[in-house]
């Protein structure tokens, strides 16, 4: 009489004890059925083991490791970019404000560099009405140019104003037309 | 190649650039010692001025300053009298109007005393002439009949035009 398929299924996994994996040996040495039952479970057992799931984390590390390899050989493959060849990106606002702005700076320096050299240090009148100048001393060394050529009356102190001051030619002066 | 070499060269404007825009704001009126006389022989006056001070009675002068002084067209020429009971500021410009024409142009701040009290009077006062003619210009007015117990203060000018000496070739 043959064993059960759970017997030879458990005399294949080697799980019977010793007394009895012998006679079951001895059955399937000698029954034909048996040994086809042994070989369809060992048919089994390789299909099983041949679809087993391979380790997915295993998988996931092998797949970045190749993203790795792959970028690194990218940015080998890739020219390095020098300063001067760099490529700048900036937004068209920010371009147009910076052009206004050093348009409007250039503009300011050539108009201030253009009158600067073409205006004369006028000497500017001392705004300076009675009711100051009668507080004053007598001349104000603030409104005398340091720099202007000096003449010293000696003190005669006879000088009286006798009128308002008179430009005229020599000539004209001498023909009687500036005097009183 | 061409978009780098024009970054190149918008770097270096900038580079350039940058002072000029610093120091344009400096003053760029010449002074005397930059101004090229020989290329402006035609601007450049020679100014002599001679300051007397006459009896009023006698018109004998009492005093006599002289001083020399180069100048070009445009640019005045400053002076200081101290005058005892006044002091005046003068300044006295040159344009040039064409080749025999000049303007004197003389502006004056005076201060002195009167009746008892300081007083200020600021003219400017404007004469076409000729160069090598000569000019007189008082400060304090003329004298009249009844003050000729004082003293006249005069300034007399003489424009004359720049003359480049003859270089030596000795």
């Amino acid at each position: 009489m043959c064993p059960d398929v759970e017997i030879l299924s458990s005399f294949y996994d080697d799980e019977l004890e010793d007394s009895q994996k012998q006679v079951v040996k001895t059955h399937v040495d000698s029954c034909p059925h048996c040994q086809k039952k042994m070989a369809e479970l060992g048919l089994i057992s390789r299909t099983i083991n041949a679809e087993e799931e391979p380790d997915f984390k295993m998988a996931q590390v092998n797949t970045w490791n190749k993203l790795m390899d792959i970028i690194d050989q990218e940015e080998k493959k890739a020219p390095k970019v020098n300063f001067w060849q760099r490529r700048f990106q900036i937004s068209f606002p920010a371009a147009a404000a910076l052009v206004a702005a050093f348009i409007v700076v250039l503009s300011l320096s050539v108009v201030s560099f253009y009158m600067g050299k073409h205006t004369t240090s006028s000497p500017t009148t001392p705004e300076l009405n009675m009711t100051d100048a009668s507080d004053t001393l007598l001349g104000d060394d603030n409104l005398f140019d340091s720099s202007a050529i000096e003449f010293d009356i000696p003190a005669i102190n006879t000088f009286i104003h006798a009128g308002e001051p008179l430009l005229i030619k020599e000539v004209d002066f001498m023909n009687g037309n500036g005097k009183n | 190649m061409v978009r780098t070499d024009m970054r190149k060269l918008f770097f270096v404007f900038c580079f350039f650039i940058s002072p000029l825009m610093i120091f344009a704001q400096e003053g760029a009126v010449p002074t005397s010692e930059a101004i090229n006389v020989d290329s402006t022989d035609s601007q450049v006056f020679n100014m002599d001025i001679d300051l007397k001070v006459q009896d009023g009675t006698s018109a004998q002068v009492v005093s006599d300053h002289k001083a020399h002084h180069q100048t070009v067209s445009g640019r005045p020429v400053s002076l200081n009298i101290n005058g005892g009971n006044f002091k005046a500021a003068v300044r006295f410009t040159v344009y040039n109007i064409n080749a025999d024409n000049l303007l004197l142009l003389t502006q004056s701040t005076i201060f002195f005393i009167k009746d008892g009290q300081r007083r200020m009077l600021s003219t400017v006062k404007s004469i076409p002439i000729k160069a090598g003619e000569k000019v007189l210009f008082f400060p304090m007015g003329v004298l009249k009949d009844g003050d000729k117990s004082n003293f006249n203060c005069v300034l007399e000018m003489e424009v004359s035009k720049y003359q480049p000496q003859p270089v030596s070739l000795e």
